[in-house]
């Protein structure tokens, strides 16, 4: 019948009905699948940077009584410190682009076999999870950022520390500097080194040196850290600072640094101190600690002018520093403040400077850990440290002169004379890694140098010893510990 | 004798004789004449249509016993034919509709006694009454199932309906709005985050209610099985006004006039001021200052002022908002075609200053009958808005008005902040720092335009009687431009700023029937629809962000020294099915109906992009297969349905994606971009997709019973449903540990279950000539359940808060949990006391209510007495709580009653000092409390948690009134008039019972999304009453 007949007729039209390149428009038009790995590389540095110049670093500061926070910002003088600000370094700074993206980006660079790029990405991931893990003690590292687990196991820190040691070897071993060109090395998109691969092996091997001592008084690395010294290996070891890992920001408003634009961006709360004529004289949010200036005062250290400014209205230098905590602030006269230095729109972000390399040498050759080197090796790691901590205000308002250096180099013990050298090293680097607090902290809770008060109003009853995991973390991963180590459990590498 | 009927019987043998018939057909009710009313011969094929003048003419074969008579609106009628050439009828009203047709899917009309499911109409007539300018927002207590949210009372804001329940944890919860058959956008866009922004609005404002004959709502996968998955959740079938066939032209002319106020302010105190320990503080922003006793003061601005109450400086600065709404429509018909074209203007201005909102619609639509079986209707809107001044919400953004404006100290003027400039022309703050709220209106102005255009076409052929093909195209199309300003001067943006949003968005939906409606015998007949459907959306949104003005006044991106552009193909969807419905029915009394669809949908993974879904339905009019007591129960139906929908999800889910980065984040400020040091930067997705191929879609299957029974001739009527929805394979952004390197996965988890049942009652306990009383009930509970989820996981995230508390869904209990901060008790529920401080201790993550509702009723009752109608409607939500920051923030900072009682006495709060606990925060020794705080200290703690803003959501309002007059139509007799009818009309009246203190519960701070019952800061709701008056020609 002609129903039938109708009725296949249509219904054949139907079945043909479905066309698939009709339903092929689902491509996000919005966004990328592919990048080039330089992009990745440099976002993920910004976000560590970012995080360093506007949280990690002023913490830490507060934490190890660098300087003294007043008027903003001063909860990390008592450690208190922001939870929602910790929660998004964890998660987004920290494993999303440091150690998602990257992980990303590696795998591109490895399928196309550009060995240089590899490097330099995994060189910034170690760079990162030794931040993570001096912060937060343990957390999530073999099972992160694995494909179909939604759940990772936190590992400690013993597991942390040589897994960052291996990505550092890893590293070093796929570093060709004979073939820098772009392509197989990131040149053009390097924020750090731009393409400059001899600079990127020598950060490597220092970044490796600084994560053997950090565990060195917990476990037995002798043998790998005579190894790495003995060997040529190369280190950021110009004392002109010109092998620096140091972030470079510019003296532009788009592209400043995040910690400049804190106090910029509240002048009208009087972030800075303005003389006559509306110049910028100093900063006034941050205050030179009692425990810094007794320390630089009691040395004669020249530092102690280049870290610190004295207030406008005070005749001459000297300075009284303010105590950490609750208590009296010194008289407005006699204050002294972090120095524009450090406080201006293109300071670097100093992730690893050749001051800090020559005293982890000192430190390993006067604790006898390298075969075939004792106090006089020591002794010329020392000096040239202290040299290169010396020259890096050098060309600045700040610059220190030729014979105040002089002398103060005179100056320095003979480490085979005094009582306890090593301590005296590491004293020295807690002043050398001011602007750095991060790693001095860490530095700090390995070395336990200097002597420091606990301050007044502090929760706890020794100096702050670790960051809570972060509560989004704790509520969401059934892995997690049930409760946060609370912020006085020592870290692993605690002598 | 005998040679008569001899004569007779030859000439019936000998000729087929056709005898004509003639006669009117008239009203029963106004005695008037009825075009359009049906007549068929019984028994044959032959009918025909009374013409303008309701006469007909029909020529029927010798032996024809019957004429039936039918049309919408009056029962059927049969008539014997017995010889008689002039037959006149009287049609008495149908006023219960037994036969009622409703629209179905596609714009089919079904008689109701035919389907399977429940459905519900509202008539337009009733969305006139007290016109909404949203028009969803009509539909609150009307119809059983049907929740109405509307987010706020600004023009232009949005509105939100969920039907029986939210099926969906983070995916779309809101039915499909359908206009003519025809598939429209609803879309909530948000240019910048919700948290810091205007309410954006939905696109469902724009349909203007003077336009619409019916709304019928279709409940629930069963309806909607035709339209497949974007009807998972329901439809709204709006159908516009039309002109009718053989219906003499007639104009109609409407005019409304409203006045809007805020219908509840905060109960505030009027003895204490500003300031802190009863010391007067000109720059606090709480009232825990001295009593107000007139002394002299320096104010914030630095001028000398009397310390003073101003018990009405909040109602001072919310103005009295107008509606004015004209409009005309023109609609008549032929014998062949029908047409009408309606116009409305509607003038708006907000109770928040400077918000002003015009509207103008154009409704064009027509029909036409063809040579040769050909016809074709068509249908044209044209919708625009020009909003000019919309209020910003929340607190977070320097704009934001309610959480400045309800929190003025007591003690401050009105127009203090009136005045919102000083003299050299600089901003003059709000104590000092915060930005004057006239500033905001005046200065920071956001503005949106829309232009929308949606219409239909549709040809189609009816070759026989029982087959019909058409193909109906229809689009809907419109632009917002969207333009935030922020002068310079503003309070964090001392340069100025300004953003624009340019949003582009197209539906184009296509479908193809064939229809065969037939009666295989006398007792069986079919209705077989079969039909293609392709359906595209298309969203993208361009926008501009631009900082730092060289000329302040000059608001184009090249005046601005930093320009960031973003421009986003927001969605792109399309979706292709191919469908049938098939009905049987049996003596009109016994139906079965079975419906399936195959979809093919381009979001999901091709593998897993077609899916099939059935329903079948089948209903049995009880009382016209049994002899019942007809007049105890006059009619009886009973129905049940089986059904199952899928749904796709958004656009663009499947892929890893990086994105150019172009604003860095830092701690203060917005300095930092891309390049840096000329180097761009990309950053992946914190989303992880699904693995390629796995991703499937939502699937709900439902199943309904239900009965339909009306008692002592309609007197009474009682419609009983019971459903079950389960929607399995949730597609949900699972929160994931931070650690994955992602936020969120996105996969197929979880099973949501909706059951609940629905009650309509509909009485006349009056009918008498003149006196009639008509009452309606509806009444719909629902309980939601997630009684899935993925392994490990106890709840998921209801996503869309920005801040504590937050959503959740957890594992056997309704989505919708609320989670937040808490006061810790000990085992006997008293508080736990801080022995240094005297106040309460406090914990995270607590579950502290829930969003749910118990059940909701509507009552509504019209008294009708001669030409005079009085209705009104309450609306009663009862059940489920709701969070409130305002309520908490009015506590803390002394602004309301409750906090000026016994303030200088100093109190010891209810609770046991924790002297020791366990590892786990247990107590294991406490001691009652005896430390002394002040009444300060202890009303400031209750904004710590969220604990302390957690209430009951249970109301009961006063939703409308309206009371009317039609002018007698005798008096127009003579005259060009037909009606004349002015009233009087109100909406959202009274909040005859709330829970919640100072605040109208009816409010949502993040709009439309599925973050409901939290409100922070949001403008009053208004009430509105005003006028009416109607004019037809």
């Amino acid at each position: 019948m002609t129903m039938k007949k109708f009725i296949i007729f249509t219904l054949t039209i139907f079945i043909l009905s479905s066309c698939e390149d009709v339903l092929d428009i689902n491509t996000n038009p919005n966004a990328s699948t592919e990048v080039p790995p330089g992009t990745l590389l440099t976002n993920a540095a910004i976000s560590l940077s970012q995080n360093r110049l506007n949280t990690l670093n002023p913490d830490a500061a507060a934490f190890i009584q660098h300087w003294k926070p007043v008027v903003v910002l001063t909860g990390p003088d008592t450690y208190v410190y922001s939870q929602i600000g910790n929660n998004n370094f964890w998660t987004f700074t920290f494993y999303t682009d440091v150690i998602k993206d990257l992980n990303l980006a590696l795998l591109s660079a490895e399928e196309a076999g550009n060995n240089n790029a590899a490097a330099q990405i995994k060189i910034t991931q170690a760079f990162g999870w030794l931040h993570g893990v001096d912060r937060w003690g343990e957390m999530p590292f073999t099972e992160s950022n694995v494909p179909g687990i939604t759940a990772p196991a936190f590992d400690d820190g013993e597991v942390i520390y040589q897994g960052i040691i291996d990505i550092l070897d890893e590293a070093i071993a796929a570093i060709d500097l004979s073939n820098q060109s772009e392509g197989n090395t990131i040149v053009e998109f390097d924020p750090l080194y731009a393409g400059n691969m001899d600079n990127w092996l020598a950060f490597a091997n220092s970044l490796k040196l600084r994560v053997l001592m950090r565990v060195s008084y917990v476990e037995d690395r002798s043998e790998d850290i005579s190894q790495l010294l003995n060997s040529d290996a190369e280190f950021i070891d110009a004392i002109s600072g010109d092998e620096n890992a140091e972030f470079q920001y510019l003296p532009s408003r788009e592209n400043q640094n995040f910690d400049y634009a804190t106090f910029d961006n509240f002048t009208g709360l009087g972030s800075f101190q303005l003389d006559e004529n509306g110049n910028r004289v100093h900063q006034r949010w941050r205050l030179a600690s009692k425990t810094m200036v007794d320390i630089l005062e009691a040395d004669n250290d020249p530092r102690i002018n280049a870290f610190f400014q004295p207030n406008i209205t005070n005749p001459g230098t000297d300075i009284e520093g303010a105590v950490n905590g609750g208590g009296p602030l010194p008289d407005i006269v006699d204050r002294g403040y972090v120095s524009l230095f450090y406080i201006r729109q293109d300071k670097s972000d100093e992730w690893l400077l050749a001051s800090e390399q020559y005293l982890l040498e000192a430190e390993a050759y006067a604790r006898g850990l390298v075969t075939g080197a004792g106090m006089a090796e020591a002794q010329e790691a020392l000096e040239n440290g202290i040299q290169a901590s010396l020259n890096h205000f050098d060309g600045s308002d700040f610059e220190i002169a030729q014979s105040e250096k002089d002398a103060f180099i005179a100056s320095l013990p003979d480490l085979s004379a005094i009582s306890e050298p090593v301590e005296y090293i590491h004293l020295q680097q807690y002043i050398t890694l001011f602007y750095n607090s991060n790693e001095a902290w860490s530095n700090w809770r390995r070395t336990k140098v200097p002597e420091l008060p606990v301050p007044v109003g502090a929760p706890i009853e020794t100096i702050i010893r670790r960051i809570e995991i972060p509560s989004d973390e704790l509520d969401n991963n059934p892995n997690s510990p049930a409760v946060s180590p609370l912020i006085d459990l020592p870290v692993y590498f605690e002598r | 004798m005998f040679m008569m009927l001899t004569t007779t019987s030859i000439f019936s043998v000998v000729v087929a004789q056709e005898n004509t018939i003639t006669g009117t057909v008239i009203g029963d009710e106004d005695q008037e004449p009825i075009p359009g009313v049906n007549v068929l011969a019984q028994g044959t094929t032959i009918g025909t249509v009374t013409d303008i003048n309701g006469q007909y003419s029909i020529s029927v074969p010798e032996g024809t016993s019957l004429l039936t008579f039918s049309f919408i609106g009056f029962q059927t009628k049969e008539v014997e034919i017995n010889n008689q050439s002039v037959i006149d009828v009287v049609m008495p009203s149908d006023i219960k509709q037994l036969t009622e047709v409703v629209v179905t899917a596609f714009g089919i009309e079904k008689e109701e006694k035919s389907l399977g499911y429940a459905v519900q109409d509202v008539d337009g007539e009733e969305l006139l009454k007290a016109r909404e300018t949203n028009i969803a927002n009509s539909l609150a207590g009307k119809v059983a199932g049907v929740a109405v949210t509307s987010s706020s009372s600004s023009p232009g804001s949005s509105s939100r309906i969920v039907i029986r329940g939210n099926n969906s944890i983070s995916g779309n919860n809101q039915p499909l709005y359908v206009i003519d058959g025809i598939p429209i956008s609803n879309s909530n866009i948000a240019s910048v985050d919700r948290f810091t922004s205007p309410d954006y609005g939905n696109r469902i404002t724009d349909i203007n209610p003077d336009d619409i004959a019916k709304m019928t709502v279709l409940k629930g996968p069963s309806a909607t099985a035709l339209y497949g998955q974007r009807a998972a959740n329901g439809a709204i079938i709006i159908t516009t006004k039309q002109g009718s066939r053989n219906q003499k032209t007639s104009v109609t002319i409407n005019s409304s006039v409203r006045f809007d106020n805020p219908l509840r302010l905060p109960d505030y105190q009027n003895i204490y001021g500003q300031g802190s320990v009863s010391k007067l503080d000109s720059a606090s922003s709480a009232n825990w200052g001295p009593a107000m006793d007139g002394r002299t003061f320096t104010n914030a601005n630095g001028n000398q002022d009397i310390y003073q109450s101003y018990p009405d400086n909040v109602d001072e600065f919310y103005e009295t908002g107008h509606t004015i709404i004209n409009s005309v429509s023109l609609q008549g018909g032929g014998e062949k075609g029908a047409y009408r074209l309606g116009l409305t203007h509607l003038d708006q201005s907000g109770i928040a200053p400077e918000t002003n909102l015009e509207r103008i619609n154009v409704s064009l639509k027509g029909n036409q009958d063809f040579a040769n079986n050909f016809y074709s209707s068509f249908g044209l809107n044209y919708a625009r808005t020009r909003n000019d001044g919309r209020v910003t919400n929340g607190f977070n953004s320097d704009d934001a008005i309610a959480s400045v404006v309800n929190f003025m100290p007591r003690n401050y003027s009105n127009d203090s902040l009136r005045n919102f400039r000083n003299p050299d022309g600089s901003p003059r703050y709000f104590l000092g720092l915060s930005q004057n709220p006239y500033w905001t209106q005046n200065e920071n102005v956001y503005t949106s335009n829309i232009d929308r255009i949606f219409g239909f076409g549709q040809i189609g052929w009816r070759p026989t009687e029982w087959l019909d093909i058409s193909w109906k195209i229809g689009v809907d199309t419109y632009t917002e431009r969207r333009k935030k300003l922020t002068a310079v001067g503003s309070v964090g943006q001392a340069e100025g700023a300004f953003w624009t949003d340019n949003i582009f968005e197209e539906q184009i939906n296509s479908d193809f029937f064939i229809r065969i409606n037939r009666d295989i015998n006398q007792d069986f007949s079919f209705d077989l629809l079969v039909g293609q459907n392709y359906n595209e959306q298309y969203v993208e949104s361009s926008f501009n962000r631009a900082q730092q003005l060289t000329d302040p006044l000059l608001f184009i991106p090249d005046n601005a020294r930093l320009n960031s552009p973003e421009f986003e193909v927001v969605d792109h969807i399309r979706i292709i099915g191919a469908f049938f419905d098939l009905g049987l029915s049996y003596k009109n009394a016994l139906f079965l109906n079975v419906t399936g669809r195959n979809d093919w949908n381009s979001t999901l993974p091709k593998e897993n992009n077609s899916f099939f879904y059935p329903s079948v339905s089948g209903s049995a009019v009880i009382s016209e297969l049994i002899a019942l007591p007809t007049d105890i129960l006059t009619f009886a139906k009973v129905r049940a349905n089986v059904s199952q929908v899928g749904s796709g999800t958004n656009a663009y889910l499947l892929d890893f994606t990086y994105n150019p980065q172009t604003d860095i984040f830092q701690l203060f400020g917005v300095d930092n971009t891309y390049p840096f040091r000329g180097i761009p930067g990309f950053a992946g997705s914190d989303r992880q997709p699904p693995p390629p191929g796995v991703l499937q879609p939502e699937i709900s299957t439902s199943w309904e019973i239900g009965t339909d029974l009306r008692f002592f001739d309609n007197a009474v009527g009682l419609d009983f449903t019971y459903y079950n929805v389960t929607t399995k394979n949730q597609i949900i952004q699972l929160t994931t540990p931070g650690s994955t390197g992602f936020v969120e996965a996105l996969i197929n988890a979880g099973t949501v279950v909706n059951r609940g049942f629905e009650i309509m009652l509909t009485a006349s306990p009056i009918q008498t000539t003149n006196f009639n009383w008509n009452s309606s009930v509806n009444f719909g509970r629902n309980r939601n359940e997630t009684i899935e989820l993925p392994d490990g996981y106890g709840f998921v995230e209801v996503p869309g808060t920005r801040t504590d508390p937050s959503l959740r869904a957890y594992l056997n209990q309704a989505t919708g949990a609320i989670v937040g901060s808490a006061w810790r008790r000990d085992e006997n529920g008293k508080y736990l006391i801080n022995p240094l401080t005297g106040l309460r201790l406090e914990e995270n993550d607590q579950i502290l209510g829930n969003i749910t509702p118990d059940f909701q009723l509507g009552w509504q009752n019209e008294f009708s007495y001669k030409g005079l109608n009085l209705s009104f409607l309450l609306d009663w939500r009862q059940g489920g709580e709701m969070h409130s920051q305002t309520v908490q923030d009015l506590r803390a900072g002394g602004h309301v009653a409750e906090t000026a009682v016994n303030r200088d006495v100093a109190y010891i709060d209810d609770g046991v000092i924790l002297l020791e606990e366990a590892a786990d925060g247990s107590p294991i020794s406490t001691r009652p409390n005896d430390i002394p705080i002040t009444y300060q200290q202890f009303w400031g703690q209750l904004n710590d948690v969220d604990e302390d803003g957690i209430f009951d959501a249970t109301y009961i309002k006063l939703r409308e009134v309206r009371l009317s007059y039609a002018l007698p139509s005798r008096w127009f007799d003579n005259s060009p008039f037909g009606t004349i009818e002015v009233g009087v009309e109100g909406r959202n009246l009274a909040l005859l019972y709330s829970a919640i203190p100072h605040i109208d519960p009816e409010v949502s701070f993040y709009g439309p999304t599925n973050a409901q019952g939290i409100e922070a800061f949001n403008m009053p709701s208004t009430r509105s009453f005003g006028g009416n008056v109607r004019i037809t020609f």
